[in-house]
């Protein structure tokens, strides 16, 4: 299925861009909700497939044939909010930890889930957010975005046994946290 | 996606859907969305769509509507609303000059191509006949397939394919009807009474006696030749057999150029 995507691009980007964004956007766009804020996440998304495009533009056919484009746009992602956030820290004296930990509400959840389902994806995304910054992003490259543990490392330039031990460390420290805070609703 | 570890699903649900308006906006940041508007036409209110490519349809309709429903018909591109045409387009499409409009003719077969560009060259207030096309894209023989190239033509006025009509200078069809065609023919200035005449007559060529030059008779240059300079022509090898050389402008025999 990747293989045809990419033989499409390879021979005709125009025609091909639009599948590449249906088949790809959900991934690129949830990295940017998960790990940046989830205001600029559309805007930051149109930034990401701008580049994509302008890169496969400048790529001859068969680079693009060869190209493993889930990674390839994982890293582009990750780049791009590498980069905002060195944009906003130069911009601003608040300091990131607080830009990342202050979260408006934002339609987190899909339109159709419950208002239960919500209020969890938002604590769980708040919780998403206290994880140290290499696990979080394996974790969400791999069970939000849905990247294989080789294409999460390769977008995370690291070997599969480091992403796998990010990713239970991750989901560990996930339980500890989501435990904690059922903990204190019931308490309080 | 499905994982074993129920947290792992939970997480996959934080998984965010690109909404039909966001698809949009990243196809139209790459420049792969058609924008159109409104633009005055003589034929009255039409309208264009347009892409980094340049021209890509133009239709007789004023309704946005019925416009995306007929661009849809040719091409599966989203289509953008925008407030003003491409530099220099709404002047061409009032002046009948569209010679140096972009036109996008990607999805236009090679042999339509070279049709539509062959028909571009055609000046305002001036027409040639189907055959004319066929013989300046090196297909003599294909001059049906000249009239069908030019019933899709995907921009009519800004490629002109109004300007092709048959030998005996009755208009034939038209995208848009061929009343319309004559009524924009006239409206350009070519005088298709009079050309029809000429045909009737067997005349297809028009020379001037002093500069041994024949044209097509709508040629502005053989308009000016003098009434008693005339030199009529039923074809062009007769006008080659008294030394006579084509117009540089109308290039009345493209099969021999």
């Amino acid at each position: 299925m990747t293989d045809d995507l990419t033989r499409r691009l390879a021979s005709n980007l125009d025609r091909a861009f639009p599948a590449l964004v249906d088949a790809h956007g959900p991934l690129v766009l949830s990295i940017l909700a998960r790990l940046g804020d989830g205001a600029t996440a559309e805007d930051l998304c149109q930034d990401v497939f701008l580049r994509a495009y302008t890169a496969l533009k400048g790529y001859d056919s068969s680079r693009i044939a060869e190209l493993d484009v889930r990674p390839w746009l994982a890293t582009i992602t990750r780049n791009l909010l590498r980069n905002e956030y060195r944009r906003l820290a130069r911009k601003s004296t608040v300091p990131l930890s607080r830009c990342a930990g202050e979260q408006p509400r934002s339609d987190l959840g899909q339109p159709e889930s419950s208002v239960v389902d919500r209020d969890s994806a938002e604590q769980l995304d708040e919780l998403l957010r206290q994880l140290p910054s290499k696990q979080r992003q394996t974790v969400v490259l791999r069970y939000v975005a849905g990247l294989t543990t080789r294409e999460t490392a390769a977008a995370m330039g690291c070997p599969e046994g480091t992403v796998k031990s990010d990713l239970s460390r991750g989901l560990a420290r996930l339980r500890v946290l989501l435990a904690g805070s059922i903990d204190k609703e019931e308490g309080s | 996606m499905t994982f074993n570890d129920p947290l792992a699903s939970k997480l996959a649900k934080l998984r965010r859907p690109v909404t039909a308006e966001l698809r949009v906006d990243i196809l139209d940041r790459a420049g792969l969305v058609d924008h159109y508007c409104a633009v005055a036409t003589p034929l009255g209110d039409a309208m264009v769509a347009f892409n980094r490519h340049g021209v890509s349809f133009l239709s007789d309709t004023s309704d946005a509507a019925v416009f995306a429903e007929r661009f849809a018909e040719r091409y599966d591109r989203p289509l953008r609303a925008d407030h003003r045409p491409t530099a220099g387009l709404a002047a061409a499409l009032r002046t009948g000059r569209g010679r140096r409009i972009g036109v996008d003719l990607r999805s236009a077969s090679t042999f339509q191509r070279a049709v539509l560009e062959a028909v571009r060259s055609i000046s305002v207030g001036e027409v040639r006949s189907y055959q004319w096309v066929a013989q300046r894209i090196g297909r003599p023989a294909a001059v049906r397939a000249v009239g069908t190239a030019l019933a899709t033509n995907p921009v009519p006025l800004v490629i002109p394919c109004h300007r092709v009509v048959r030998a005996d200078a009755v208009p034939g069809g038209y995208v848009f009807g061929a009343d319309i065609k004559a009524q924009l023919l006239r409206h350009e200035g070519a005088n298709l009474d009079e050309l029809a005449q000429l045909a009737r007559r067997g005349i297809h060529y028009i020379g001037s006696d002093t500069t041994r030059v024949f044209c097509v008779p709508s040629c502005h240059q053989a308009r000016r030749i003098a009434d008693g300079h005339r030199v009529f022509f039923p074809d062009a090898a007769a006008a080659r057999s008294q030394r006579f050389r084509p117009c540089r402008m109308c290039t009345p025999d493209p099969a021999a150029a």
